[in-house]
């Protein structure tokens, strides 16, 4: 059966969702050829990245994805499911064109029972909209990612996203108690359920969950909900070093404390959130610092912010700052949020940034193993001639890192290249994972049998079983084929002469 | 002129912080409906990578030029700047401005204000203070929707500056559009038209200083009457903040209560466009019984009411002004009050939703001055 042109694609489509709903326009498909990554700007550097789609639509019902899936299943078009597009691995970015379905229509919040602990909403209700409205009856939904004010639970759930309370809180996984997903034959089917706990054979909720939209398409989640703490105060520890602000996060397990968040942010990244920060709320001038909020009961609050701040100091803690005002701590936590984007404020040249690092490295290793990678990086600064930046929610092993690369310097794209890999076989060797919570996407995907040597194939097993002709999500978590590492293809593309890919 | 922000849209970081900030995206979420997707789209056309498509021009023409996407910006992108230079451009190649405000280009040139309404009736509007084209050194202009759509706003404005004694003048029939909406809808010649022939009108009154009544007039009058057509040596003032300085003065005297909760809403151009938040809370706050509650989102974050795109995303208008009214019912106010005739407008038509009132400033201070 021949591929239907995209105007006819678009026919059929307004048919089920209204012409309004529907796009064929070329510059519709450019803005979704991009998310927050780094993945689409490659697209502005070198012709054969194409991240296009060719239609694009906006569904507002489980029916109408159904009733698109039969269509897409029919004439094996590709179809690329998104959120908020907030993916910073390329996780909705089409590969193959196809149709993209928008699932910002989808943004009902249907049931909140705070009896059963549980809301069932679809997939593209904001997280910051739906714990808006828990917080009305004291509850809120934890997982916080670093796009939390305008990421969909849907993109959450398939990326499994996680964020700054993963230490106390765990990720999206751990908060999903069912999904209603719509496979690539247009079949709908439930996992799961609205009990706390189900031991009742494959947990399929799981499978989908993560699975970046290779699966089937999530509409709807039922997921659990958490009380409100009834207190949180942020602590901001600052030192001269990183070594110290990994030690005072290791004594801090060791005596048997979980703070809600422990984050570190350091170099550029302090100069850029105190850019957005005012006077009273800005951050303190220091190699490092650490944001640990302390949640729950006031009086435990109390006891355990004495004990930390002990052992910050016992750290070698230049400053110790408390932030009680919870307006001040929504700023600064607000800045952390987005510090990797306002980091162009205080590095100027806006081009060179667009191929950054920051990205590309989102590993985890063991608790254990944070001085290591930490360690690592320093090696690494001396070993390449940059410096690398580490940021990010240690008290979960997750670790990002920063440098820039300018896609017209060659040298520059052959470091991003080869630090990139340096660091996802480091955390690899340390027990690690090369990716904590942004999730494969296309800037992972070549690297997924480093990680999954023995499973990699079982994966693409599954895949065939659910989707055989391979139309959901195409190009991502390498289940079709271990595709070539994007800043090498950039590299051979844009220098072919090198013969450096 | 696009060429001259290639820098400006590599700024963006696709972070999509906009998602939230703007009124627009909020109802239609299509990703070219907010700063992210219009960056995306100005770069593409820089780059040549598309072309000036109708998906190219609803983006461009839906952006209510509000500036909120600017305030929550992590990268600072100045969105407004680059939407106002394609709109430009999309002149120049033909290609806009779309066929509404064609319209009101022409109604500016036969009528002289953007609704084409006879000019002559600007004389009844201010019967009971017949100041027009008389000497003084201030000069009250008008603007188009509190000339000719909510003359109430303007009536009280003129009561309450003759109440106070306060001596000025006003153009009549000789008033024309400032020329904002042109400029802010890519019509540059005729923008600059309308702006000489005002320059060479109220030069010729020899006044010291123009009370604007609305606050587009007044940021159009300080930011965009630049080099050749600058107001030479003339003070440009909101009448918002003529009021506060009177009420300080003691100059201005409220005689009777105004028992109501309101909110007040930031029209764009006297907040973000010109950073006059105070003066309209401290004329309100002086007014006795008058309760000020704030909306949730105030000052530098406040939503706009939708009014600017009201003539061509009429659905989308609605929605938005219709989250201010929300958010003023669940607060538990009883009216909105405005300084902005267009914010008046846009909140007017859809505030029976929630059963608010909705007042202009002027109006309100004119009531508990007993006018």
């Amino acid at each position: 059966m021949p591929t239907p042109r995209k105007e006819e694609v678009a026919n059929i489509l307004a048919g089920i969702v209204g012409e309004e709903n529907v796009s064929a326009d070329e510059a519709t498909a450019f803005c979704y050829s991009c998310d927050s990554s780094t993945v689409g700007w490659f697209a502005l550097f070198s012709k054969s990245f194409n991240f296009r789609p060719d239609v694009v639509v906006r569904p507002s019902s489980t029916q109408e994805v159904s009733q698109i899936m039969r269509y897409a299943a029919k004439h094996k078009i590709p179809v690329t499911p998104r959120g908020a597009g907030t993916s910073v691995s390329g996780n909705p970015l089409p590969t193959r064109g196809g149709i993209l379905l928008d699932m910002t229509r989808m943004n009902h919040i249907k049931e909140i029972k705070q009896d059963d602990l549980l809301a069932v909403v679809e997939a593209g209700v904001m997280y910051y909209k739906l714990n808006e409205e828990l917080k009305k009856i004291g509850f809120f939904f934890p997982p916080e990612p670093g796009s939390a004010e305008i990421c969909t639970i849907g993109g959450m759930i398939a990326n499994n996203a996680a964020g700054i309370r993963a230490c106390k809180y765990g990720s999206t996984k751990d908060w999903i108690l069912g999904l209603e997903v719509v496979l690539p034959n247009g079949e709908i089917i439930k996992t799961g359920g609205r009990t706390l706990k189900a031991s009742s054979g494959y947990d399929l909720t799981r499978l989908f969950t993560s699975s970046e939209g290779t699966l089937g398409v999530i509409t709807e989640a039922t997921i659990k909900i958490h009380p409100l703490p009834e207190c949180v105060i942020l602590i901001v520890p600052s030192f001269n070093n990183v070594e110290d602000a990994t030690e005072a996060m290791g004594v801090t397990f060791k005596q048997a404390i979980i703070p809600a968040t422990m984050e570190l942010i350091s170099g550029d990244y302090i100069k850029a959130m105190n850019q957005i920060l005012k006077d009273d709320e800005k951050l303190p001038v220091a190699e490092v610092v650490l944001l640990i909020d302390v949640d729950g009961n006031k009086t435990v609050v109390n006891e355990e912010i004495d004990r930390i701040v002990n052992i910050c100091k016992m750290c070698k803690a230049v400053e110790v700052k408390l932030v009680r005002d919870l307006a001040i701590r929504k700023k600064i936590w607000h800045a952390r949020h987005y510090a990797a984007f306002v980091i162009s404020r205080v590095l100027p040249p806006p081009e060179k940034i667009k191929l950054w690092g920051t990205h590309f490295v989102d590993v985890g290793v063991p608790l254990s193993k944070v001085p290591a990678i930490i360690g690592y990086l320093k090696e690494l600064s001396a070993k390449y001639g940059v410096t690398l930046i580490p940021f990010g929610h240690i008290a979960d092993g997750n670790v990002h890192v920063s440098w820039w690369a300018d896609p017209r310097d060659k040298e520059e794209l052959k470091k991003a290249r080869d630090i990139g890999l340096d660091l996802l076989r480091k955390a690899k060797d340390l027990g690690g994972t090369i990716s904590a919570e942004h999730g494969i996407g296309i800037l992972r995907a070549p690297y997924m049998n480093l990680e999954h040597p023995t499973t990699l194939n079982l994966m693409r097993q599954l895949k065939k079983l659910i989707d055989p002709d391979g139309i959901m999500n195409p190009g991502k978590l390498a289940l079709e084929d271990i595709p070539e590492d994007l800043f090498a293809r950039l590299l051979r593309e844009l220098y072919p002469e090198s013969g450096e890919a | 002129m696009l060429e001259k922000f290639r820098t400006e849209a590599n700024r963006c970081n696709l972070c999509a912080a906009c998602h939230l900030s703007c009124p627009v995206y909020d109802h239609q979420s299509w990703e070219y409906n907010c700063a992210r997707g219009r960056s995306l789209l100005i770069l593409a056309l820089l780059r040549n990578q598309i072309g000036v498509t109708d998906t190219v021009l609803n983006s461009i023409y839906s952006c209510t030029l509000c500036k909120r996407c600017e305030v929550d910006c992590p990268p600072g992108v100045k969105l407004t700047d680059m939407v106002e230079a394609a709109r430009f451009d999309f002149v120049r190649m033909g290609k806009g401005p779309l066929d509404i405000y064609k319209q009101l280009a022409e109604n500016l040139r036969t009528k002289g204000n953007i609704l084409g309404e006879d000019p002559s009736t600007q004389l009844t509007i201010f019967d009971e203070v017949n100041v027009a084209q008389k000497k003084s050194e201030n000069l009250l202009f008008v603007g188009c929707m509190a000339t000719y759509v909510h003359k109430n706003i303007a009536q009280a404005a003129a009561k309450i500056l003759k109440a106070t004694n306060y001596d000025f003048t006003y153009l009549g029939s000789e008033e024309i559009c400032c020329g904002g909406p042109l400029y802010l809808q890519g019509l540059e010649d005729d923008f600059t038209r309308i702006a000489k022939a005002n320059v060479g009108k109220i030069e010729k009154l020899r006044v010291k200083r123009i009370i604007a009544i609305c606050p587009m007039c007044y940021s159009t009058f300080k930011k965009m009457y630049t080099g050749p057509i600058k107001l030479k040596g003339i003070e440009i003032v909101h009448i918002t903040e003529l009021l506060s300085n009177l009420i300080g003065n003691k100059e201005l005297v409220f005689k009777k209560t105004f028992p109501l909760k309101v909110v007040y809403q930031d029209p764009c151009h006297l907040g973000r466009y010109s950073s006059i938040y105070e003066a309209p809370r401290e004329i309100l706050c002086g007014i006795p019984g008058l309760n000020l509650l704030e909306l949730s989102e105030n000052r530098d974050f406040a939503k706009c009411c939708g009014g600017p795109i009201k003539q061509v995303f009429r659905e989308v208008a609605y929605d938005i002004s219709l989250d201010i009214l929300r958010d003023a019912k669940n607060l538990g106010a009883e009216a909105v009050v405005t300084a902005c005739p267009t914010c008046y407008h846009a909140l007017e038509a859809s505030a029976w939703e929630y059963q608010l009132k909705v007042f202009g400033i002027t109006e309100v201070v004119a009531t508990a001055m007993e006018l």
